[in-house]
C-alpha cells in the first residue's frame, strides 16, 4: 500500500512536472492549462487504488502547489489539493452508482470510462474554479472552468490513447 | 495474506481497465487485402449486384478464399460490413454496406478530388 501510495506521488510530481515543462506556453493562468496530463492519473489512481490513489493525489497535489507552483497560502494549497483528490473520486462513485461500474471495475467499458473522463474533468473544472472564484483568483469564472475542463480532458485522452496504442503495440489482440 | 488479497484485487481492476482502454474507439485501420476486398465489394454494389458470402470469397483470385473469409470477418468486427440473410433462403447471406462503409468511401472520394485539383 505504501508503495503503491509513493509511486502515484512520484507519478503526479513527474507528470505535472513535465506538463509545466511541455505545455507552459498553452497555460490558460497560473493554474489552468489547456492540456493537463496529470488529469489522466488522478482517474487512474483512483479507479486502481481508491481512496490510497485518492490520498496520493492530495499529497501529490500539495507536494506540486509548494515545490512547482510555489504558492505559500496553506489553506488554499489543501483546498486545490483536497479538490485534486476529490473530484474524481466524486465522478467514479457517481459512475458506480448510475452506470454499474463494480468495486473491481467489472462492467467499465471504453463507453464508461470515456464518460468517467468527462464527469472527472466536469468536477475538477467546476469545484476547483469556484474555489478560484471565491477567493478572488478569476475574473471570467466561465472562461476559467472551460479552460480547465478542456485541459483536463485533453490531457486524459492523450493519456488513455497513448497507453492504448502501447497496450495494442506490446500486447497483440490475438495473443 | 490480506496484502496478498488487496494486491490481487487490484490486479483485477488494472485488467479490466486495460481491456476498457483497449477498446477505446478509434478510425478503423485497415490493411491491404481488406482493401482490396472493399474496393471490389464496392464495385458490385455499385452496379446494384447483391453480393454473397461465398461469391465475396472469391472476389480477388490472387486471394485464398480462407484468407478473404478472414478478412471478411475483420471488416465485420470493425463495422464496415455487415451480413444481410436472403429473405426466402436462410442459409444465404449477403455482404452489405455499413453507415461505416459509406463515410470511408467518402473520404476516399474527398482525398481524390483534393489531389485532383492540387
Amino acid at each position: 500500500m505504501v508503495l503503491q501510495f509513493v509511486v502515484v506521488v512520484g507519478l503526479w510530481v513527474s507528470l505535472y512536472t513535465l506538463n509545466d515543462w511541455m505545455f507552459d506556453h498553452w497555460s490558460f493562468s497560473a493554474h489552468v492549462s489547456w492540456i493537463f496530463l496529470p488529469a489522466a492519473l488522478r482517474m487512474i489512481a483512483v479507479l486502481l487504488l481508491g481512496w490510497v490513489g485518492a490520498a496520493a493525489i492530495f499529497f501529490g497535489s500539495l507536494m506540486t502547489c509548494f515545490f512547482v507552483a510555489e504558492l505559500t497560502n496553506v489553506s488554499h494549497m489543501l483546498i486545490i489539493s483536497g479538490l485534486s483528490a476529490l473530484a474524481p473520486t466524486l465522478a467514479l462513485l457517481l459512475c458506480a452508482h448510475f452506470f454499474g461500474v463494480n468495486a473491481d471495475l467489472a462492467g467499465l467499458s471504453a463507453r464508461k470510462l470515456l464518460l468517467l473522463s468527462v464527469l472527472a474533468a466536469s468536477f475538477t473544472a467546476g469545484l476547483h474554479n469556484i474555489h478560484f472564484s471565491a477567493v478572488g483568483y478569476v475574473d471570467a469564472i466561465g472562461d476559467s472552468i472551460l479552460a480547465m475542463f478542456v485541459g483536463d480532458l485533453v490531457g486524459t485522452l492523450v493519456v488513455l490513447y497513448a497507453a492504448k496504442w502501447l497496450v495494442t503495440l506490446l500486447v497483440p489482440k490475438s495473443a | 495474506m490480506k496484502n496478498d488479497v488487496k494486491a490481487s484485487a487490484t490486479y483485477v481492476r488494472f485488467l479490466n481497465l486495460i481491456q476498457a482502454v483497449r477498446e477505446l474507439p478509434t478510425f478503423p485501420s485497415v490493411d491491404p487485402v481488406e482493401e482490396r476486398l472493399l474496393h471490389a465489394l464496392a464495385a458490385s454494389w455499385h452496379t446494384d449486384q447483391r453480393v454473397t458470402v461465398l461469391e465475396a470469397m472469391r472476389l480477388a483470385v490472387d486471394v485464398s478464399p480462407t484468407t478473404l473469409h478472414r478478412r471478411l470477418k475483420s471488416l465485420r468486427s470493425k463495422g464496415l460490413l455487415a451480413l444481410k440473410v436472403d429473405d426466402v433462403d436462410t442459409r444465404i447471406k449477403y455482404v452489405v454496406p455499413t453507415e461505416k462503409t459509406t463515410e470511408y468511401f467518402a473520404a476516399f472520394g474527398k482525398c481524390l478530388e483534393a489531389a485532383r485539383q492540387t
